[in-house]
């Protein structure tokens, strides 16, 4: 199995199969433009963050496969629980897989925030999005 | 986040939540969402499942007195809860008027102006005393500047009432001019007066139904009047609109209405829907799809004179 190297905004390396990151259309892009051999840096994406990116993209391509056993539910509590992080996390992962270009998580964060937003006030919305900001700087 | 990846959550959301809410939380959201590209970019997203939801009202004053706070959508106004946490705004204004999201009121000797989504309270300084001639002016105040103008009337017209309504940076006035009916404009950032229409009295179909209080103007200067009015014996609730060009009433719609009272005035417009209060119930129009819908009221019998406000975060 080919193996393709992510080099985080920290500079920490991530190895990945290449399938996997053939998942980002970003990264596609880049291995078809610069080839595999040498490590295809990151500078927007920070190593939790990318870490989390690539749990999800390994768990719903594992979902995927053939004679996988999990059942919609399971997908759904994952998916769930994979997007009850703090604000300020969950701004950055979508703002990552915007980045990354990783549509389904882009939706599934996407859709996060709307389900947030939708119900707040708006003094309440304003908070939220400049505490996030203030968290970011 | 940035400009982009804004766009892609603000266009999940439904539309009545990003006009009634996501607009007036900063301004470079307003001018998002009231850009074209995006109004593109949401409906293409929503035209696959489009819902309808019921628009919502941030608030309502009764008599003219007390601020009240509408919960949105589903819920309508309780009168024990006054506006703002733990009843800060019990103290009664007088309000005069509410326009883009504020409401301009007296309290005691002072004229204030209240934001009632973020409870935050200016009081203008006194204007200017009246001189006792017989020259009639209006009084304009600036919030950039801080300081009142008097501003002459347009030679030859009077008996300016109370606006009809506030668009665009425009009061617009009914009044008259020797034998004319006519709407005049003042715009306040350029200070100028301007005759919107004008019609000799006796020769238009104006006047019969001409009344200051039920005109509203919507920010493309339509000029729209609720009436009701016996159709060969089915009362109906007909929203007519003044067509300046023709100086004509055009009928738009209109519904069975056997309430078995009046609409209370003014009706109010706000992002394309008209919002009409009865002693009852609250009436939605859909300006777009012409559709009517309706939400009772919790408190009848507190209301007798309503003013409904649309919200916006403008800095007091």
């Amino acid at each position: 199995m080919v193996k393709v190297t992510l080099k985080s905004a920290e500079g920490d390396v991530f190895e990945v199969d290449e399938e996997l990151a053939l998942e980002s259309l970003m990264v596609k892009n880049m291995i078809e433009d610069v080839g595999l051999d040498s490590a295809i840096s990151l500078p927007n994406v920070s190593s939790t963050i990318l870490a989390k990116v690539i749990e999800y993209i390994k768990f719903h391509m594992d979902a995927q496969k053939d004679g996988s056993k999990k059942t919609s539910e399971e997908i759904k509590a994952f998916d769930d629980d994979f997007v009850n992080v703090g604000i300020p996390t969950l701004f950055e992962m979508v703002l990552a897989s915007n980045y990354l270009n990783v549509k389904s998580l882009l939706s599934l964060t996407c859709n996060t925030v709307a389900n947030m937003i939708k119900t707040k006030p708006p003094a309440e919305v304003k908070e939220m999005f400049t505490s996030a900001k203030q968290a970011k700087a | 986040m940035d400009n982009i990846v804004e766009e892609e959550v603000l266009k999940l959301l439904p539309a009545v939540v990003l006009h009634r809410r996501i607009r007036v939380v900063c301004k470079r959201w307003r001018d998002l969402v009231d850009s074209p590209g995006f109004g593109k970019f949401h409906s293409a997203h929503h035209s696959r499942n489009k819902q309808i939801c019921p628009p919502h009202v941030l608030g309502v004053t009764s008599f003219g007195k007390g601020v009240y706070r509408c919960k949105p959508v589903c819920c309508w106004i309780s009168n024990t809860e006054g506006l703002g946490p733990s009843g800060m705004f019990t103290i009664n204004i007088r309000v005069f008027k509410a326009c883009g999201g504020l409401v301009f009121g007296q309290m005691g000797n002072d004229y204030v102006v209240l934001n009632p989504l973020t409870t935050a309270l200016k009081v203008l300084p006194p204007p200017p005393l009246k001189r006792c001639n017989k020259k009639k002016q209006l009084l304009v105040y600036s919030s950039r500047s801080g300081v009142w103008d008097k501003v002459d009337y347009l030679p030859g017209w009077n008996r300016l009432e109370n606006g009809v309504g506030m668009a665009n940076s425009n009061a617009y006035f009914p009044c008259e001019h020797e034998r004319m009916w006519g709407a005049l404009s003042f715009n306040m950032e350029e200070m100028r007066w301007t005759v919107e229409w004008s019609s000799f009295m006796g020769h238009s179909p104006v006047e019969a139904c001409w009344n200051v209080y039920n005109w509203v103007v919507t920010p493309a200067t339509q000029f729209f009047k609720v009436a009701v009015v016996n159709d060969f014996g089915v009362l109906k609730m007909m929203l007519i609109r003044l067509d300046c060009a023709s100086k004509r009433f055009v009928e738009e719609t209109s519904f069975p209405y056997n309430e078995g009272h009046i609409p209370l005035l003014p009706i109010c417009f706000y992002e394309g829907t008209l919002m009409i209060p009865d002693k009852y119930k609250l009436f939605f129009l859909d300006c777009e799809s012409m559709t009517w819908s309706s939400i009772p009221l919790q408190n009848p019998l507190l209301l007798r004179y309503v003013f409904l406000f649309a919200p916006s975060l403008v800095p007091p």
